[in-house]
C-alpha cells in the first residue's frame, strides 16, 4: 500500500483516489472499458423500466395520455388517407366537360367528332347530346307547354358530354384537356363542371392543415405529459439525486434513467397510440361497408398501414425521450447538495 | 511522511493535503458561521475538529466537499484549488473523498449492500471487483450478515456504519466524517475509531468532526477546535 501512495503524490495532478481507480481501469482492456460501459446503459434501461413499474398507476396515466393524444392524429390521418383514395375514384367518375358545339353543326358532324374524341387518350367517354333531346331534357324538367311552339325555333346546341380518363381527372389535367377542346373548330364553348372538384380539394388540403397542426399541438401536449411526470419523479428523487451527487456521480449518470423512462413512456405510448387507431378503424369499418353498399359501392376502409404505426411509434419515443430530456436539463442543476 | 517529494515551483507543497488561507463563510442571511481560517493538514495525518453546536465543524467540512463555497480566501486541496474548480470537474473531485454525514444519506429504495456499491458504480468498476470490495467493507464495519437489509431495517449505529463503509469502499485519499460517532455506544465507537486509524495507517488522510471530547483526549491526534467560526487551537502544522 505505502510504495503505491507515495508513487501517487509524486503525480501533480493526480488526485487522491484516482489511481486506485485508473490502477483497476489499466488492468482491464479496451473491450471491457465498452462493455461496463454497456452495462451501465443498459442497467440504467431496465432499471428505468422497474421504477416505471414500481409506480403503476402514475406511469399508466401518463401512457394512456400520450397513447391518446397521439391516437387522435393517428386516427385523423389514416381517416384522411382513405378519404384521399375514395375521392381519387370520385375526380373520375364524377368530372365532366361539357363541349357546346357550333349552331350550324349538323347531328352527323358531331357524332363523327364524338367517335373522334373517344379514340384520344386523355377522354374515358363521350355522350352526345342532341338539341332535340336537349330540349326534351329541358322540357321534362321544367314541365308545362310546348316550349318549341313558344321560342318559333329550338336555340339549344348539340353537346358533348366528356369524361376524362381517372389519370386526367386532377383539375390541372382537366383544364389542358379543356383548351385541347376549345382549340377546335366545331366547338362553341366549354364549360368545365370542376367548381366543385376544386373545392373538394381545397376543403381536404384544408382538413389535412388542420389534422397536421392538431398532430403538432398534441405532439406538444405529449412533450409537457413526459416532463411533467418526469419533473414530479425528479423531485421525488431529490433526495437520492443529492446523494448521487456528493458521491460524485457526473450529469450524465444522474440523469440517464430519466432519459430512459421518458424513452420508455414513448414506447408504451406508441403502442397505446397504435392500439387505439386500429381499435378506432375497426370500429368504423363495419358501418362503413353497410353505408359503401347502399351506394353499390366497394369502399372498404384501409387499416392503419406499416408507415403510420412505424412513425406513431417512433414519434412517441422520440417525444417521450425529448421531453425528459427538456426537463431533466433544467431541474437537475437546481437539485444540488446543501 | 511524504515530505521528501515537495517538487520545486508548486504553489502548494504535495505534502499538505488540506490548506485553508484566511477563509470566511458567510451564508445568505449574513451569518459568519467561519471567519479567516488559516490552517493546514498534512497528507496522511488525521485530525479532530471540535467545537460547541454552531460553532462552524459542519461549514468547514462542507466547503472541503465543495459542497458550500468560501465566501474569501482561498482552499487547497489536494493540490486543487477548488475556487477554481470547474462544475464539470466536481464529480470527479469529489470520487477523491470519502464522505460520512452526520444524518447518514442512505437510500432508503436500495438494499445495504447497493448502498455500499454506489461510489463504486458511479465509478465506473467491474461487478466482480464491486462485490470484493463491498464484502471487504462490509466485513470492516461487521455488517456482513445484513448485506440485504435496507436502511429502515437496520438501528442507527448499524445505519452509521453502513455511511461509514460507503465511504471507505473506494479507497479514498481524504476521508471526511461528521459525526461519525454520534449514534454508537462506548464500545462501537472505539471500534469505529480504530476502523478511522487502520485507514489513517495506510495513508488516508482523516478529518473528523465530534464532540466527543473523552474519545479525542483518548487518542494522540491533532485537535482543532473552533469557536464561533474561529480557530482557538489547532492551526499549526503536524504534532
Ligand atoms: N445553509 C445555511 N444557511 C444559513 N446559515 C447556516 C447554514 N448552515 C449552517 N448555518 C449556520 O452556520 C453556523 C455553523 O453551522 P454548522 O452546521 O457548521 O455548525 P456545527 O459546528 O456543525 O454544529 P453542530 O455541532 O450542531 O452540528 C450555525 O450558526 C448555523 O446556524
Ligand atoms: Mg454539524
Amino acid at each position: 500500500m505505502m510504495p503505491r501512495r507515495r508513487a501517487v503524490t509524486h503525480r501533480p495532478h493526480a488526485p487522491g483516489a484516482a489511481p486506485e481507480a485508473a490502477r483497476v481501469r489499466r488492468k482491464n482492456s479496451g473491450s471491457s472499458r465498452l462493455r461496463r460501459y454497456l452495462s451501465l446503459h443498459i442497467q440504467a434501461w431496465w432499471g428505468s423500466l422497474g421504477r416505471i413499474a414500481r409506480a403503476p398507476l402514475a406511469s399508466f396515466m401518463t401512457i394512456a395520455v400520450i397513447g391518446i393524444a397521439l391516437a387522435l392524429p393517428g386516427t385523423f390521418l389514416t381517416l384522411l388517407a382513405n378519404m384521399q383514395k375514395i375521392t381519387a375514384g370520385w375526380e373520375g367518375n364524377m368530372t365532366e366537360l361539357s363541349v357546346f358545339l357550333s349552331k350550324d353543326l349538323s347531328n352527323d358532324a358531331a357524332a363523327a367528332l364524338t367517335t373522334e374524341l373517344e379514340s384520344w387518350a386523355e377522354v374515358e367517354s363521350v355522350r352526345h347530346i342532341t338539341p332535340e333531346q336537349g330540349l326534351a331534357e329541358f322540357q321534362r324538367t321544367l314541365g308545362g307547354d310546348d316550349w318549341l311552339t313558344l321560342l318559333g325555333s329550338n336555340p339549344l346546341p348539340g353537346v358533348l358530354v366528356v369524361r376524362p380518363t381517372v389519370e386526367q381527372a386532377a383539375p390541372e389535367r382537366v383544364q389542358s384537356l379543356a383548351e385541347r377542346l376549345r382549340d377546335l373548330p366545331e366547338v362553341e364553348s366549354v364549360q368545365v363542371d370542376m367548381e366543385w372538384l376544386q373545392r373538394l380539394h381545397a376543403i381536404m388540403a384544408l382538413i389535412e392543415r388542420g389534422v397536421w397542426i392538431l398532430a403538432g399541438l398534441l405532439a406538444l401536449a405529449v412533450l409537457l405529459i413526459v416532463g411533467n411526470t418526469i419533473r414530479l419523479t425528479l423531485e421525488s428523487r431529490r433526495d437520492e439525486i443529492i446523494v448521487l451527487k456528493l458521491l460524485g456521480a457526473t450529469d450524465a449518470f444522474v440523469r440517464r434513467p430519466y432519459l430512459y423512462a421518458g424513452a420508455w413512456y414513448g414506447i408504451f405510448g406508441g403502442v397505446v397510440a397504435v392500439a387505439l387507431v386500429s381499435a378506432v378503424l375497426w370500429g368504423l369499418s363495419k358501418p362503413v361497408a353497410q353505408l359503401a353498399a347502399l351506394y353499390h359501392s366497394d369502399i372498404v376502409l384501409g387499416w392503419l398501414d406499416w408507415v403510420t404505426a412505424a412513425g406513431l411509434l417512433l414519434g412517441a419515443v422520440v417525444l417521450g425521450y425529448g421531453g425528459a430530456r427538456l426537463t431533466v436539463a433544467r431541474h437537475l442543476r437546481r437539485i444540488e447538495p446543501d | 511522511m511524504s515530505r521528501l517529494v515537495n517538487g520545486p515551483g508548486r504553489f502548494v507543497t504535495p505534502s499538505v493535503m488540506i490548506q485553508f488561507s484566511a477563509v470566511s463563510k458567510l451564508y445568505p442571511g449574513g451569518h459568519e458561521a467561519l471567519q479567516g481560517l488559516s490552517f493546514a493538514i498534512e497528507r496522511g495525518e488525521m485530525v479532530f475538529l471540535t467545537g460547541h453546536s454552531g460553532a462552524g465543524k459542519s461549514t468547514l467540512l462542507k466547503l472541503i466537499a465543495h459542497i458550500e463555497r468560501a465566501s474569501s480566501g482561498q482552499v487547497v486541496v489536494n493540490e486543487r484549488n477548488l475556487a477554481r474548480l470547474h462544475r464539470r470537474q466536481i464529480p470527479h473531485y469529489r470520487r477523491s473523498l470519502g464522505m460520512i454525514f452526520q444524518d447518514y444519506r442512505l437510500l432508503a429504495e436500495r438494499t445495504v449492500f447497493d448502498n455500499i456499491a454506489l461510489p463504486l458504480i458511479i465509478g465506473g468498476y467491474d461487478e466482480r471487483e464491486i462485490g470484493r470490495r463491498v464484502r471487504a467493507a462490509l466485513d470492516k464495519v461487521g455488517l456482513l450478515s445484513k448485506e440485504k437489509y435496507y436502511p429502515v431495517e437496520l438501528s442507527g449505529g448499524e445505519q452509521q456504519r453502513v455511511g461509514i463503509a460507503r465511504a471507505v469502499v473506494h479507497k479514498p485519499a481524504l476521508l471526511l466524517a461528521d459525526e461519525p460517532t454520534g449514534n454508537l455506544d462506548p464500545d462501537l465507537s472505539r471500534e469505529i475509531m480504530s476502523l478511522f486509524q487502520a485507514f489513517n495507517r495506510v495513508g488516508v488522510t482523516v478529518l473528523i468532526a465530534t464532540h466527543d471530547v473523552g474519545l479525542i483526549a483518548s487518542l494522540p491526534y491533532r485537535v482543532l477546535t473552533l469557536h464561533n467560526g474561529r480557530l482557538s487551537s489547532g492551526e499549526g502544522g503536524a504534532s
